[in-house]
């Protein structure tokens, strides 16, 4: 009986021990989580920060003004934009493979019927 | 006692003994056990608060606000304090010395106040400032200086869209616009609200609206963009406005008021285009009907006049055109009060509009008013009531897209609404027809934007004087533009707030709608037309009427027609 009793208490003194350093184990994985969890909760903090500074720094009025200072672009006029048609298209093969040409192209352009409502 | 009876007691001694030791052992190994794995779990136990710096900064958070391109416009980002204890300052007059040459917009003698002030040992140097500059305070050595950090509201446009955008008071909750309506959703959701503004637009018609108003010298203005084929909002000035990012009890309240949605005016001649619409779509009159527009009509003895009078009578397309205020008075006689006010229901200018913003006014007179004839027929010309810029903006919306009422939005995502049907569709292509030729050939020629149908009407009204009555010499100039006209997308209402005649730069005196405020229409329609995608047409070459695109559907391309 008394074997029993020993090899019972041994058996649960492992099995505490083994439990115990599972517990460690988690506990030491809780903590790198948590210095993780901290760490991409920085990085968030930082990228809020730089998509803050981003917006800042890409205001509409700041664009504009370093465009006209460095670029000597201005806002854009009517006849800087022209319609596509207006280009000469390449037959490349993605256009061939859907069966556009340009020559087709061209016929749809020519079915822009302009009449004056005016 | 003989020997097995001896044997027996020995044997039952030794049992005893026995048990007794292994009750011992079972007493001494649990206890063993017990201390050992005590002593175990010390070197494992976590010298770690679990994510309690995460939990703080959540307790402060609000989600973004973002413009419909994802710039942001609002976001929370941390922030230091700057507290003083007036008790552990050792050389006040050093450190307030110091204290200014970091903070040159602070003073020394007030910096030097507040380290001197009395029987407190608490006093806040900076509310709101950088880490770098924490830095640069810590590195002079400054003594009984404090840092807290904190979570503060940030707003990279600055003075853009404030209106819109609004305030947080230093608890952190929403004290003006989207940041008070929504403080809930912004407190509790980490999905950032996206407004229906185009931040570039905005930036377009803040700045030409400025530009204007500074030449007039004027008192302020309104600039709005407005979607008629779905409301959305794309952008909203209300000039003088200010930076969301200063204090906002340094702010005035002229600043702070939003004209485009809580300020009501009568919008002047604009009305004309619902007074047209009306009588056209009602049948009460039709395109050849003429109106003697000679000589001035009285309504008892009040007197309706025009600025520019006709000296032959005048059809429906003259009267809109030359803006006739007789013709228009005129037509709405034709028309009667109560239909007037049918349409005018059904247009929203007699309620209060549903807006996601707390500072929406009402209009006047309300829906539960019914006007009488004399009313109506100065109504027809935009006296006599008073509606918001976003109101008459929406209501010119529903005139020029095809006829349909659609509730003017501010944030993107949401259900659509559904449109009310006010006008027949030919009445609303007439109208179209009417506004371009306005500003081809009638009043607001100085809106015709080179390269795009530009449609409009001009509004010059005399604002009410505070002794009763109008004042000659306060005009409200509007001009409301809608683009392209061939197929109405978008409204353009500009409204200027009182300027100054301007003899000695321009040659003449002019302060009316088409002078003053058709030219910032142009202006935002030629800048803001390639962001929003309107490719532009020759005016001089004859309307686009059928056209034939490529569409991909399903990965694959077709041939689409559309006509306009």
């Amino acid at each position: 009986m008394w074997r029993f009793i020993v090899i019972s208490l041994m058996l649960s003194s492992i099995t505490g021990i083994a439990l115990n350093l599972l517990s460690a184990s988690i506990d030491r994985k809780q903590k790198d989580l948590n210095s993780l969890e901290l760490k991409i909760a920085k990085q968030n903090e930082r990228m809020r920060v730089l998509k803050a500074e981003w917006s800042f720094h890409t205001k509409p009025e700041k664009i504009a003004e370093l465009a006209s200072q460095n670029l000597q672009m201005s806002d854009t006029k009517f006849h800087q934009i022209v319609h596509a048609t207006s280009f000469s298209l390449r037959n490349s093969a993605w256009k061939m493979q859907k069966g556009i040409s340009s020559e087709r192209l061209v016929a749809a352009s020519s079915t822009i019927n302009l009449k004056d409502n005016n | 006692m003989n020997p097995d009876t001896n044997y027996k007691f020995e044997k039952k001694i030794i049992h005893i003994a026995r048990s007794r030791l292994v009750f011992t052992l079972i007493i001494v190994f649990t206890v063993f056990v017990g201390i050992f794995s005590q002593l175990l779990s010390f070197s494992f136990i976590s010298d770690e608060q679990p994510n309690k710096i995460l939990q703080t900064s959540n307790s402060n958070f609000r989600s973004d606000i973002i413009d419909r391109n994802n710039n942001i416009l609002a976001t929370n980002l941390p922030s230091w304090s700057i507290i003083a204890n007036p008790k552990q300052v050792v050389s006040p007059i050093e450190e307030a010395r110091l204290l200014s040459e970091i903070m040159p917009e602070k003073h020394e003698n007030w910096i030097y106040k507040k380290l001197t002030t009395p029987k407190t040992s608490y006093v806040v140097i900076d509310r709101k400032t950088s880490a770098s500059r924490c830095l640069q305070i810590l590195n002079a050595g400054v003594t009984g200086i404090h840092f807290k950090e904190i979570n503060s509201r940030v707003y990279p446009m600055g003075s853009s869209a404030s209106h819109i955008i609004g305030n947080v008071n230093r608890a952190g909750n929403g004290i003006s616009g989207i940041e008070s309506i929504l403080n809930d959703k912004l407190k509790q959701s980490e999905i950032p609200i996206k407004l229906t503004i185009d931040i570039r637009v905005q930036n377009i018609v803040e700045k030409e609206l400025a530009r204007q108003i500074k030449f007039f010298e004027a008192i302020g203005g309104v600039g709005l963009v407005l979607n008629i084929e779905n409301g959305e909002i794309l952008a909203s000035a209300s000039l003088p406005s200010y930076d969301l990012n200063e204090d906002i009890g340094k702010t005035s309240e002229i600043q702070r008021f939003n004209k485009v949605t809580f300020g009501t005016y009568e919008m002047g001649s604009i009305f004309k285009l619902f007074n047209t619409a009306i009588a056209l779509d009602s049948n009460k009159i039709n395109l050849e009907d003429k109106f003697d527009t000679t000589k001035p009509f009285f309504i008892g003895k009040y007197r309706i006049n025009d600025f520019h009078a006709l000296d032959t009578p005048a059809n429906i397309s003259k009267i809109l055109i030359e803006s006739s205020n007789i013709g228009s008075a005129l037509i709405a006689k034709e028309v009667g009060p109560k239909l007037q006010k049918q349409y005018f229901d059904l247009l929203g200018l007699t309620s209060k509009p549903q807006l996601t913003l707390p500072e929406v006014a009402s209009p006047s007179p309300q829906k539960n008013y019914q006007w009488g004839s004399a009313q109506s027929l100065t109504m027809a010309y935009g006296h006599g009531i008073a509606v918001s810029p976003i109101q008459l903006a929406t209501a010119v919306g529903a005139v020029m897209n095809g006829g349909f009422y659609i509730k003017p939005k501010i944030i993107l995502e949401g259900n659509h609404t559904i449109p009310i049907t006010v006008f027949k569709p030919e009445t609303s292509e007439v109208l179209r027809d009417l506004a371009r030729r306005i500003v081809k050939e009638g009043t607001g020629k100085k809106a015709n934007a080179e390269g795009y149908y530009v449609g409009g009407k001009t509004g010059t009204a005399e604002k009410t004087s505070s002794s009763g009555g109008y004042n000659k010499h306060s005009n409200l100039a509007s001009f409301v533009g809608i683009f392209p006209i061939s197929k109405p997308k978008y409204s353009v209402l500009v409204m200027i707030d009182e300027p100054k005649p301007q003899t000695k730069k321009l040659g003449h005196s002019f302060t009316t709608g088409g002078h003053v405020a058709a030219p910032v229409v142009k202006e935002i329609i030629s800048k803001s037309a390639p962001l929003l995608n309107i490719h532009p047409l020759d005016t001089n070459l004859p309307k686009i009427k059928h056209v034939r695109y490529l569409k991909t559907i399903k990965n694959k391309m077709e041939f689409k027609n559309e006509s306009f």
